[in-house]
């Protein structure tokens, strides 16, 4: 069932196309990942769908309700800013209190609702504790906490894991998987390739506003011409024996990037062997031979000539 | 030579850096100059100008030739004499009471003499000090800094009178009966204020008066770059994604200010009741409703600060140039009541100017009407102001 439709949304900030005819669908339990370098277009996209700002064209509808400014639809998002967006020197219930109340739970069901994450975000313990003294990581977790007590069907995480330790992350990437599992559609943008990869269902490539590629993994790697490479790192590898190794195996085109050379392959097993017969030739000693297969980063090398951090 | 060399180079680079920063050069050279323009103008006119004649209403009881000669001689000096209820030839004689009204209400001008019937007989104490009837100065206790003035100026043209009498009356002119022993002046002077029941402009309260709006100025500045900051954070946006309207957001912040402000001014309040002795008690109804008043300008006015501003570091500098230039204008620094007539009139023109004559009003104890105005004016302030704000702050926060 599709929670989020966007369709031909556009947002210009003068001559800058921020947002460029973005349309993509989220189905409720899915986590859909909008990936991208930083100015992309991510945030700017999740702020018009959480009214925060104005799109200049283009139809947003949440579990049928059209986009509007309206307390209908505003209850069906629950958006968790990039930034930690709490009070410092209140508790984390007390914070918790005050988002619920701003969607007017009260009483015993905002009591209840707010007990329900402190444990859900594993934050029991210091629910009466100020924030200011908390980590960052519980920061970050509480944060999401206070978007999540009204019951969204929509969660908007807007690069939930800036600026957090491992352990953080991986807490938040569980609770994210947690909330798909209970049937939330979210949308989670990241300019981290790994995060996208492991969380995502779909991706979209975002870059200059607009949305390169869309898909699952597979369908984003299928599509793209780069495919499965063979990396060769060995010591003081100059391009010159690089050339040699990539002549030998019939290749016109290698390239070199932090002592290792990599050649774009189509088999596996076969060209290792291969390759460790030609580098034992030119007495190079090889400390790994590898075949890499395609990542969200070879897509985004292919579709935008870059690298995604740049 | 190192270290010399070193230390240029970082003097160097420190105000390359500062040169590049248009704000900060305004905040570093801007206000000094805006500062001295004002006070040069409030104790020596307009630049330019020469000195500015006091307006000062006669009442001529006497209608004699001395009386007249007074009041022509006053007008050698640097005083500007009004003698009839209007301006254009054929006016009628003033009285006391349209007098004592028009200084009250700050008309245009803010001393009156009344020339005592029976003046003629002895115009000085030179002559016959038992029947010398004084000359009496009608003024506002508020405002006591021109009867002084005006004071010195009817002993100056006294003096003017009897060197001419002399003069005319040549050799064989009677000689003058000496002034008794301890008089100094040539004309006894009687101050009477128009007031009853007010309190007296003592510093403790035209510092309160000036300090109050400077004060909430500062302080609603500073509340619209918490706001600006919110913005940047992401607290605002968090909020606005909420099922909350822009308008109840403006309207929490101006609340939490609101309350602040109060607050603030009754801590002062209160302090200079304990330390001071003011009597903010007895004049209690009028100083809530004129707090609550400028508190509402302020923080609409700092909204609107806020919202011109693109960055909180603006805030800062615009701001600071703001309020310091109101604060002059406005009687916050300097008494409204020493300052040309002129400036009073531009003082209207800022907030600090409008609370600090309903706070004057609130110490004299004038009537509810006269509170009226300014708190109308304020409170209009304030609506307009945080309206205009509210709308450019969410136009920009909504692209």
């Amino acid at each position: 069932m599709p929670i989020l439709t966007v369709e031909n949304l556009r947002k210009a900030y003068g001559p800058l196309q921020a947002v460029d005819g973005a349309s993509f669908v989220i189905e409720a339990g899915e986590v859909f990942g909008l990936l991208g370098p930083n100015g992309a277009g991510k945030s700017t996209t999740i702020n018009i769908i959480a009214t925060i700002l104005n799109a200049d064209s283009g139809q947003v509808t949440v579990s049928g309700v059209p986009i509007s400014t309206s307390g209908e639809y505003k209850r069906k998002i629950g958006y968790v800013p990039q930034e930690i967006s709490l009070s410092e020197r209140l508790t984390a219930r007390e914070n918790l209190a005050f988002f619920g109340r701003l969607y007017d739970l009260s009483g015993a069901t905002l009591q209840s609702a707010v007990d329900e994450m402190l444990v859900g975000v594993g934050l029991v313990d210091r629910a009466n504790d100020l924030v200011q003294n908390f980590s960052g990581g519980m920061k970050r977790r509480l944060n999401i906490a206070a978007s999540l007590l009204h019951k969204p069907d929509l969660i908007l995480l807007d690069e939930p894991t800036a600026g957090v330790d491992p352990q953080a992350r991986a807490f938040i990437f569980e609770l994210v998987e947690r909330l798909a599992a209970q049937g939330k559609a979210i949308l989670y943008t990241t300019h981290y390739m790994e995060e996208a990869q492991r969380l995502c269902k779909r991706t979209a490539i975002i870059d200059h506003g607009k949305i390169l590629a869309m898909g699952t993994l597979e369908e984003l790697v299928r599509g793209v011409r780069t495919k499965r490479e063979l990396v060769i790192e060995a010591p003081r590898l100059s391009n010159e024996q690089s050339q040699q190794i990539a002549e030998a195996l019939g290749h016109a085109h290698w390239t070199m990037a932090d002592g290792a050379v990599r050649l774009a392959v189509q088999d596996g097993a076969p060209i290792l062997i291969q390759a460790a017969k030609v580098c034992g030739d030119l007495g190079i000693n090889p400390t790994s031979l590898r075949i890499a297969e395609p990542t969200l980063e070879t897509v985004f090398l292919e579709l935008t000539g870059r690298a995604l951090r740049d | 030579m190192r270290p010399l060399r070193i230390i240029a180079l970082l003097v160097g680079k420190d105000l390359r850096i500062l040169c590049r920063s248009k704000a900060t050069l305004a905040v570093i050279f801007i206000p000094g100059i805006v500062l001295y323009t004002i006070f040069t103008n409030i104790f020596s006119g307009p630049a330019g100008g020469g000195v500015r004649p006091l307006r000062v209403a006669v009442i001529d009881e006497d209608q004699s030739t001395a009386s007249s000669q007074l009041i022509e001689a006053l007008s050698a000096t640097n005083l500007k004499t009004i003698l009839t209820d209007t301006d254009e030839p054929g006016g009628k004689p003033l009285t006391v009471e349209q007098v004592k009204e028009s200084i009250r209400r700050r008309r245009s001008y803010r001393v009156g003499l009344v020339i005592p019937k029976g003046y003629h007989e002895s115009p000085t104490m030179l002559m016959r000090p038992d029947i010398h009837k004084g000359i009496t100065i009608l003024y506002d206790e508020l405002e006591p800094i021109e009867a002084q003035i005006a004071g010195g100026m009817i002993q100056m043209a006294a003096g003017r009178q009897v060197f001419t009498s002399m003069f005319s009356l040549g050799k064989s002119g009677k000689a003058a009966t000496s002034a008794p022993e301890g008089e100094r002046m040539l004309v006894k002077v009687e101050r009477q204020s128009i007031r009853s029941n007010g309190m007296k402009n003592e510093a403790k309260h035209t510092f309160l008066a000036g300090i109050v709006p400077m004060f909430l100025l500062f302080s609603a500045a500073g509340a619209a770059r918490g706001l600006l900051e919110g913005m940047k954070s992401g607290e605002t946006r968090r909020l606005l994604a909420a099922p909350i309207s822009p308008g109840h957001m403006v309207l929490g912040a101006l609340g939490n200010m609101l309350v602040i402000q109060v607050v603030q001014c009754y801590v002062m309040y209160i302090f200079a009741w304990l330390v001071f002795h003011v009597a903010i008690w007895e004049i209690a109804g009028g100083l809530f409703a004129l707090t609550l008043c400028t508190a509402i300008a302020t923080i609409g006015f700092g909204l609107f600060l806020g919202a011109v501003s693109k960055t909180p570091e603006q805030l800062d500098a615009l701001g600071t140039m703001v309020i310091l230039a109101m604060s002059a204008i406005g009687g916050s620094m300097v008494p409204r009541h020493v300052m040309p007539e002129w400036m009073k009139r531009f003082g209207l023109l800022t907030i600090n100017g409008w609370s600090f004559d309903g706070f004057m009003s609130v110490i004299a104890r004038d009537e509810f009407v006269d509170l009226l105005k300014p708190c109308a004016v304020l409170l209009g302030v304030g609506i307009v102001c945080a309206a205009m704000g509210s709308v450019l702050l969410q136009r920009r926060q909504r692209g």
